[in-house]
């Protein structure tokens, strides 16, 4: 089954400027493959997206990046709301943040698991599919 | 004397006359080719080129066996002593990998170290990469005879993923005869403009 949830505070725009910083990026001479190594954060306006290891990946034309895939205690925060997973894909033109691998999605209060979580940044969404189980915790006062 | 007759004594006269004077022009009016033209050397060149030994042009190759090339030129080098190294201007290296890609290092000055397999690019080094990235740095060291190379200070670069700076930079095989990496270490900050690859 599958839940949908607002996400994040504002609607992000894609074509803000993407900064990344890490401790190392190692860029493949073979493949020409490149990949951020060691506490790896994303950031894009509101978006913070930080992760162990982020491996980039180029659109056809190599003209630009088309998305990252960062894996290894992935944490994304936007806003007030955040998720954990164990990786999550970022495609940039399109604002959307594939998170799979027991996805926790903190709101406030109440929080949701599930396998997996597709958050699109631009219309603030998110929808989380596959064994989605939220704790309510009514708050007593 | 009818007018023929005339006509062709006179011209006896003046047809080799008129010849005289063409042969005189062509030596007398053309334009005079100075035997003592300038060598094309300047004064003070001369005398740095007197000072001391110098090697314009040199040339140094040699093939790892993984079968990468590296190829280090400059304009001019002034031979070092056993301990001191090379002094070179206008260094250039290319470092041709073995799938084809070549990664070109170019500086204003450089000191290469034979003995030591070492080549040091030092003012404003230019590094840039087939697939389009490229990296500026003040000082980088290049081994010789392998692919090895790192920056002792930080690094500024840009391409296809976006401009960034870097610590600094090491270009290595990882593990011996492996792929060839630049890394780039020491804390990296990269920005990536989207709208550069909207269609």
């Amino acid at each position: 089954q599958s839940a949908n949830v607002a996400f994040g505070a504002i609607k992000a725009d894609p074509s803000l400027p993407v900064e990344v910083t890490a401790d190392t990026l190692d860029v493949n001479q073979e493949d020409g493959s490149a990949e951020f190594l060691g506490n790896v954060v994303v950031g894009q306006g509101e978006m913070r997206l930080s992760a162990k290891r982020v491996l980039v990946i180029y659109n056809q034309e190599a003209s630009g990046i088309e998305r990252m895939e960062a894996t290894g205690d992935v944490v994304l925060v936007s806003g007030p709301d955040a998720a954990q997973a164990e990786r999550a894909d970022y495609t940039i033109d399109s604002g959307v943040i594939v998170m799979t691998g027991n996805v926790l999605l903190t709101q406030g209060q109440n929080a949701l698991t599930s396998n997996k979580m597709t958050v699109n940044l631009i219309t603030g969404t998110a929808q989380m599919v596959g064994r989605v189980k939220t704790i309510l915790n009514s708050d007593k006062n | 004397m009818d007018f023929y007759s005339r006509m062709v004594r006179l011209l006896k006269v003046l047809l080799p006359l008129a010849a005289l004077v063409l042969l005189s022009t062509l030596f007398l009016i053309s334009r005079s080719i100075g035997p003592t033209a300038d060598i094309p050397f300047a004064e003070d060149e001369i005398a740095d080129r007197m000072r001391d030994q110098q090697v314009t042009k040199p040339y140094f190759s040699s093939t790892t066996p993984a079968g990468e090339e590296i190829t280090v030129t400059a304009s001019r080098a002034r031979p070092g002593g056993t301990d001191a190294p090379a002094v070179v201007t206008d260094l250039n290296g290319w470092l041709k990998l073995a799938d084809g890609k070549v990664i070109t290092l170019t500086s204003d000055t450089g000191e290469v170290r034979m003995n030591k397999n070492q080549a040091k690019f030092l003012g404003n080094v230019l590094i840039t990469s087939t697939d389009g990235l490229r990296i500026t740095t003040d000082e980088l060291h290049s081994a010789l005879r392998g692919i090895a190379a790192q920056t002792p200070r930080e690094v500024a670069g840009s391409g296809i993923i976006g401009d960034f700076t870097a610590g600094n930079m090491d270009i290595t095989t990882k593990n011996g005869d492996g792929p060839v990496h630049m890394l780039f270490k020491n804390g990296v900050k990269l920005v990536y403009l989207p709208q550069k690859s909207e269609r």
